[in-house]
């Protein structure tokens, strides 16, 4: 028949289909790598972890703007440093994600903009557990894959005590979250965890990344995390859980949630907390002087100033744990425009200017260890000269961070700037007594390498020890030796104990002053709770303006006066997660 | 022009692809030629009794009406259901948008083009005259063979082919038209922008920019350089662009071959004035099109098909953005500076430097040159000795694009008035040089190439056995498309299949099925089956049907069936990419080595897939009073499920996604009307024709998984696809005790004047969750067109009209925000705008220097119904008696004027442009002169 013809005719038809179909249809060969692709190959393997490094928060320096490369800025306030946010310093551009701080114009649905991007965090999270759960395949020796799985594993731990420090507990993201459909969507949406299970998870990580962690690379691979950083974090980690914020009878603000009240920190507090911090910082400075064989506080140069100011600028300073270069084709002009005082430096028009406030100039002893007299009252001119003469007195710390009027930017050329005089330059924009200068010798618009941001040095700890062991009441003399090792290496007087309200106050002045500039005193006021005191986070901030003509003259103005409200001790977390439904708001947002 | 009613009862062909041939114009009347009885649909015809899908199409003919420089310009209003917007008439970039049927996702809304089998990407630059017809496919039964990529509606162009006759047909056609912007908007002179920018700033408050001495100045208007004052409309543009285009077509044949050739060619201009194409360029298209089908008969059984078509288009313009050049004649102030300077040297400023003058006259131009050449060629075997009525056929199909450019271009030098004033306090001007003179420098390459190549093979089968009729197609297909630097071509393979049956040609069914594969989609999930199924009823055939009764013929049909789009997918999606991408990376080692990192590129969906759209279709067509009246009506209903969403707004950050995964998970029901009509009457020597349609679509989306919203009017879902949201005014602040008393406004500080919105939750404040549903949609619901026209003797006059109703527009950016970044100020704001004496009755805002975040947002002030109605076409034509054209040896002479968009009607009270809202090159009108000759 007839039709039996046309079937026979179909089928044959169809046959000739389907024997192409899939080889018709089936992708060619191209460059395009799967994960499959990276973990089968040594440098591939590698260039995964290179990024997890990238989009780990190791940096504390916003650095990248361009709307395309958005997945790097989860850090720093926008346009500037996190210091302008705090009595450290101010931005003078009105742009900043500081000024919203500052004016306590930022909340749940903006705190993305202007500080710290939570999902980035998990971006990051995320390559490292893609990192973790494939690292075992890839063809390295058992021992290699042990050390780079500790990378990662470190990697994810330092992500989650940055939005542990921001947020208190936080979800704990320990595996790759399969998203592969909606179904799956539930499961994605974790709770968060109590503040306790956040820092016990931090701490076993380091514990674990500690034990397959090398003390140190080969010089190309210089800035990997060694195991003295995850000993490090562990340190910082404990340090903050220890601390006021956290560790206390009361919340910062009632809650009548017990699920939440564990969730912006421990339930109570607890006098061991402080021997356990004491004892991870120690054993940070152990590690350096008996295991690392190279980690030490800098003792370089003749000059305590070229000294101190060396360890900022000199990316090889053996005091250095962790620190990253800053990224991005355009990151050094960034930086430099954030950075740098008017257009000594940066060649555009419009600089961000980071003035030193005078709150914190008096922070800074004169160079014999006694105080500076500052008897300057609002509205009253003074001359110039008593201006340069008082800096010029404060110590060492002072005179390398901050760049003064009447003074070289940079020192040894002989060129001298007046701000008074140097509208041109924009240096007569500016609030406070000087503009920053710390971390910015040499830097220049392009200058290569890149700027690099520390994350972890060695002088924070001897810090660290010092407040935790005086706070756990212990030894007086190792107290005393810990915080001197700090003064005595910039030919500061060592100071003697006193008793333990006495030496608390000193050790966080100590602290302010060693550490000031790198993003820790906006956590520190906040984990002591004293934010809220007047002329830290809150009221007045002061500066000393400048006039010029025939006889210069300064006067003491407050330039702001500053909003806070103690639901900032933590950060709201995002609203579009809220919305969401699974997280728990922070009280107060 | 809306279905081809005429009962015609030949007998069925073989189907082949493009086989049919179409009758010779009747071009004495000047009107529609009969429609044929062979409708084309997918990969074949039908005759019109067995058509059980729902489809509309136009002919070359009708098209030919319109004299607009692309095709797709010429199909407004012309396809019932096809609803198609201006963009503008800048030649050479004038293609509108096109919505079959209206939006039947919330992501890509595109349709197919298919040109005699081949998939193109624009029918732009196709001539009329070479077009046998465009059809239009709408339902499942017409849109099955087209698998996954025919869901959102797809064009279907067929070319003319050779007809047997005498001798050769030749057919000359002539048009030259000149052209007009429809509308451009009015703003102030300089007088009143710099009153009102001192009244601007006094409202934000700042003092005044301009002095007295200026304003007298600017009133008086005596001294251009001092005091400027200039339209840059009136120095840019001229008032007539010329358009003109030419065809020439051979038609004729025998037994053994038959043949259809056509050369084209057309010029468009643009409406810089005063360019001399040497050192710059007016903006302009030119194209040569041709096309040459020849049909063979081998043997007795063995037929051969070949077709060869192309296109050379050239494209010249100023080396500017046509979009930014526009902005900049809107814009710029009047006084910014004049023209040129006393020495006639171009002026520009450091904030403005791109002088609309300068850019079109002085930087050289830049050209496109695109060479497009299409070629099929298809055999077809009888095979009636295994069965009577059955054919094999194969068929091979070609088409390559390429395009380069040839950019000369230049810098040149500016000089900037600097106004200042003499030690006599007099004001005074000077001009400073910025930038240098360079010689024109050529820059060539940047070439694209794409090409497609595809395979046909099948068989068809036809016959009879009495009262049942079988018709069979069943065909399989690959189809090949290679962009140049795409590192993988576009594939697709397919089996496709239409199966009818008829009994007493009363009856019809038909199943139509694709077995479709793309490369595009995970492999074991790369074929989806797509099938429909059909029937019509002609009622008419009925024995109970009185013959005599006013309906002279009705057939109703009804179809079902599932077909799908594959538009909108990511390539390769479903392979998760991980490369190395610029700066990102890590350094490492004492000198700051750089390390790349390889990154996770766009999120993998490892399961994506199609959408799929649900379709069913209803319909009938009837005539009635002796088949002079026409109608036809089609209902549809669309569900269309797995449309691509992003998944990124309900997961959590959790998942470390930082980019939206897309997912099949969205939904969107889509249904409407089509309802046409034609009237052919006759009154002694007066032949008259009334028509029209008219379509309504209506959509909701169903799921969209969008971010929660805190209030629940917020969300999307239930609401239309690309409804406009906005907040709710409700006035202008009266003064400050009334910004006192009202919700705090959020968005910027507030001020008499300024817009006051409604607190739609009461929540105190007025903020992003205070908007709501407004207005529509910039696309219509309804569309419609309308169409009147007579003969008496050689004589002929026609009007078309075309229309869009339901649809909003919403009236943001430059033209409607005078003063942001210095802009000019439109008439409708210096008219309108607020002042504490003029509050009862203003219709603009305060006016403001600032970007006013409370004002310009969108909210129902700035939305406006955007209906439009327009005079598409007029038509006035005169046929030289066949007598007299005889004896000079012609055929047919044919000659009309006609006018395209010579009116529109529209409910904005702006002088905008209902669809560009006049962003870009204007809308334009033309007013043609035509000459048709037969010989």
């Amino acid at each position: 028949m007839s039709m039996k013809k046309i079937i026979l005719f179909s089928i044959l038809l169809c046959t000739m289909v389907c024997f192409s179909c899939e080889k018709y249809l089936e992708k060619p060969i191209s460059s395009e790598v799967t994960l499959e692709d990276i973990f089968a190959s040594k440098e591939k393997t590698e260039q995964f972890l290179w990024n997890v490094y990238s989009t780990a928060s190791i940096y504390e320096f916003p650095f990248y703007w361009a709307a395309s490369e958005s997945g790097f800025y989860h850090y720093g306030a926008t346009y500037t440093i996190l210091a302008a946010a705090t009595d450290e310093a101010d931005a003078y551009a009105n742009l900043t994600g500081a000024e919203a701080f500052n004016t306590g114009n930022w909340s749940a649905s903006d705190i993305y903009w202007y500080e710290f991007r939570s999902e980035f965090c998990y971006k990051g999270i995320r390559n490292a557990n893609l990192f973790i759960e494939n690292i075992d395949q890839a063809p390295f020796s058992e021992t290699e894959k042990a050390a780079m799985k500790a990378e990662a594993i470190f990697l994810r731990a330092l992500m989650h005590f940055d939005l542990m420090q921001r947020l208190g507990g936080v979800a704990i993201v320990d595996n790759v979250l399969k998203v592969s459909s909606a179904e799956d969507i539930p499961e994605v949406r974790i709770p968060r965890s109590s503040f306790e299970e956040t820092v016990n998870f931090i701490v076993n990580s380091c514990d674990d990344a500690a034990r397959s962690l090398p003390n140190v690379y080969a010089s190309q691979y210089r800035g990997r995390i060694v195991k003295g950083a995850a000993l490090a974090l562990k340190a910082r980690t404990l340090l903050y859980a220890a601390s006021p914020l956290f560790n206390s009878d009361d919340a910062y603000r009632p809650v009548s949630d017990p699920a939440l009240r564990a969730m912006i920190g421990y339930t109570n507090y607890d006098p061991e907390r402080w021997r356990i911090a004491a004892d991870a910082n120690k054993a940070v400075l152990d590690w350096a002087k008996n295991e690392s064989g190279w980690c030490e506080l800098y003792q370089g140069k003749e000059n305590p100033v070229d000294r101190y100011e060396e360890i900022f600028i000199n990316p090889n300073v053996n005091e250095i744990i962790l620190d990253a270069g800053l990224m991005g084709p355009t990151a050094t002009n960034y930086f430099v425009r954030f950075m740098t005082p008017g257009t000594v430096v940066y060649t555009g028009t419009d600089p961000v200017n980071i003035g030193v406030t005078f709150n914190f100039t008096k922070f800074y002893q004169k160079a014999d260890g006694t105080d500076q007299v500052w008897d300057e009252q609002e509205g009253v001119t003074y001359p110039y000269a008593e201006y340069r003469r008082k800096l010029g007195e404060l110590e060492p710390r002072f005179q390398a961070s901050v760049f003064q009027s009447g003074t070289e930017w940079s020192r040894g050329t002989g060129t001298v700037y007046h701000f008074y005089e140097q509208q041109s330059r924009l240096l007569d924009l500016y609030n406070g007594v000087g503009f920053l200068r710390k971390f910015l010798k040499g830097v220049r618009n392009g200058s290569s390498p890149a700027p690099k941001w520390i994350t972890f040095r060695l002088a924070e700890f001897y810090l660290n020890y010092a407040e935790a062991l005086n706070e756990a009441n212990g030894s007086s003399g190792e107290i005393m030796d810990a915080l001197n090792a700090i003064r005595e290496r910039v030919d500061m007087p060592p100071y003697t104990y006193t008793n333990q309200a006495d030496m608390r106050e000193k050790i966080r002045r100590e602290r302010a002053v060693e550490l000031s500039f790198e993003q820790h005193r906006y956590f520190d006021v906040r984990r002591w709770k004293i934010a809220g005191t007047d002329g830290v986070m809150k009221g007045g901030m002061y500066g000393l303006r400048l006039a010029g003509g025939a006889e210069p003259t300064y006067k003491l103005e407050k330039f702001e006066d500053r909003v806070w409200d103690d639901k900032m001790y933590l950060y709201p977390f995002r609203v579009s997660e809220i919305d969401l439904g699974y997280i728990v708001q922070n009280p107060g947002w | 022009m809306i279905f081809p009613f005429k009962r015609h009862h030949l007998g069925f062909r073989i189907l082949l692809v493009g086989c049919c041939s179409l009758p010779l114009f009747l071009l004495a009347q000047g009107t529609e030629p009969p429609a044929d009885s062979l409708v084309h649909v997918a990969y074949g015809v039908q005759n019109s009794d067995a058509v059980t899908g729902s489809l509309s199409h136009v002919s070359g003919f009708t098209l030919r009406k319109t004299h607009t420089a692309s095709l797709s310009n010429a199909l407004i209003g012309r396809l019932p259901g096809v609803t198609i917007t201006q963009n503008g008439g800048a030649p050479g970039f004038d293609d509108p948008s096109f919505m079959i049927r209206g939006r039947h996702n919330t992501g890509n809304n595109g349709h197919l083009i298919m040109l005699d089998g081949l998939q193109i990407n624009s029918l732009s630059h196709i001539s009329p005259d070479e077009i046998a017809s465009v059809t239009a496919l709408k339902d499942a039964a017409a849109l099955a063979l087209y698998g996954m990529k025919g869901a959102n509606g797809v064009l279907l162009v067929t070319t003319k082919r050779g007809e047997t006759s005498d001798k050769v047909k030749i057919t000359f056609n002539a048009r030259y038209g000149s052209q007009q912007a429809t509308q451009l908007p009015k703003f102030a002179g300089s007088y009143d922008y710099a009153r009102l920018y001192n009244e601007a700033l006094a409202n934000d408050g700042f003092s005044r920019l301009y002095t007295q001495t200026q304003l007298e100045g600017y009133r008086a208007g005596t001294d251009p350089y001092l005091y400027p004052d200039v339209n840059w409309y009136e120095e840019v543009l001229q008032k007539n662009a010329p358009i003109q285009d030419y065809s020439l077509t051979f038609r004729g044949g025998n037994e053994t071959a038959k043949y259809f050739v056509m050369l084209g060619y057309m010029d468009n201009q643009g409406l810089y004035a005063n360019t001399d194409q040497k050192r710059n360029a007016n903006i302009g298209f030119q194209a040569m099109n041709f096309r040459a089908n020849v049909d063979l008969n081998v043997t007795r059984n063995l037929t051969a098909q070949i077709g060869l078509g192309g296109n050379i288009q050239d494209r010249k313009f100023p080396p500017v953005s046509t979009e930014a050049l526009w902005k900049n004649m809107a814009t710029y102030a009047p006084n910014l500076y004049p023209v040129r300077t006393p020495e006639g040297t171009v002026t520009g400023s450091a904030n403005f430097p791109n002088n609309p003058i300068g850019d079109v006259l002085e930087r050289g131009y830049q050209s496109r040159h695109d060479r497009n050449v299409q070629a099929n060629f298809k055999l077809t075997q009888k095979l009636d000795f295994i069965t009577k009525g059955l054919d094999v056929f194969g068929a091979a199909l070609f088409d390559n694009l390429f395009q380069n450019r040839y950019d000369k271009t230049r810098n040149y030098a500016y000089f900037e008035p600097i106004y200042t004033q003499s030690t006599s306090g007099m004001d005074s001007v000077y001009f400073v040089q910025r930038g240098l003179d360079t010689d024109l420098t050529v820059q060539t390459g940047n070439d694209y190439e794409n090409s497609r190549l595809l395979f046909q093979a099948g068989f068809n089968y036809l016959q009879t056995f009495g009262d049942h009729q079988y018709h069979g197609m069943l065909m399989y297909q690959q189809d090949q498309y290679t962009v140049l630097a795409n590192q993988s071509p576009f594939a697709m393979q397919a089996l496709l299949g239409r199966f009818n049956y008829n009994f007493q040609q009363k009856y019809y069914l038909e199943a139509a099925f694709s077995y479709y594969g793309l490369e595009n989609y995970p492999p074991g999930h790369r074929f989806g089956f797509f099938p429909a199924l059909s029937a019509g009823w002609l009622v008419d055939k009925e024995e109970f049907w009185n013959q005599d009764a006013l309906v002279d013929y009705l057939k109703i049909r009804a179809s079902a069936g599932v077909v799908g789009n594959d538009k909108g997918a990511s390539r390769f999606n479903y392979n998760q990419y991980w490369g190395v991408q610029n700066s990102q990376g890590y350094y490492f080692g004492p000198g700051q080595t750089w390390y790349n990192g390889l990154i996770q590129l766009g999120i993998a969906n490892p399961e994506i897939t199609w959408e799929k759209g649900r379709i069913y279709n209803v319909g009938a067509d009837m005539r009635l009073f002796k088949n002079k009246l026409s109608l036809n009506v089609d209902f549809f209903h669309e569900n269309r499920s797995n449309i691509l969403v992003n998944m990124g707004n309900v997961t959590s950050a959790l998942s470390g996604f930082t980019d939206g995964k897309m997912e099949n998970r969205g939904r969107v029901i889509n249904y409407g009307t089509e309802v046409g009509m034609n009237f052919n009457g006759q009154a002694g020597d007066v032949g008259y024709v009334v028509g029209g349609w008219f379509s309504f679509v209506r959509n909701q989306i169903k799921e969209s998984y969008e971010t929660p919203k805190k209030e629940a009017y917020s969300y999307r879902e239930g609401r239309p696809v690309s409804q406009y949201f906005g907040l709710e005014a409700i006035g202008f602040f009266k003064d400050e005790s009334d910004i006192f008393s009202s919700p705090l406004h959020t968005f910027s500080d507030v001020r008499p004047g300024d817009l006051k919105y409604r607190d739609q939750n009461g929540d105190g404040i007025i903020d992003v969750n205070d908007e709501i549903a407004i207005g529509r949609h910039s696309y219509p619901e309804i569309s419609f067109a309308l169409n009147a026209g007579a003969s008496y003797k050689g004589f002929n006059l026609n009007f078309f009209l075309q229309g869009m109703v339901n649809r909003s527009v919403y009236l943001n950016g430059y033209m409607f925000q005078p003063f942001a970044n210095d802009a000019n100020i439109s008439d409708w704001a210096v008219n309108g705008h607020w002042t504490p004496e003029t509050h009862a009755s203003a219709t603009f805002p305060r006016l403001t220097t600032e970007p006013n975040a409370n004002n310009y947002r969108s909210s129902t002030f700035w939305v406006r119904n955007g209906n439009v109605l327009r005079l598409r076409n007029v038509e006035f034509g005169y046929s030289i008696p066949t007598s007299l054209t005889r004896k000079i040896g012609m055929e047919q002479i044919r000659v009309y004027i006609s006018g395209l968009n010579l009116f529109s009607w529209d409910a904005l009270d702006v002088d905008v442009d209902p669809e560009t809202l006049s962003v870009g090159y204007p809308v334009i009108k033309t007013y043609t002169a035509g000459l048709s000759v037969n010989f």
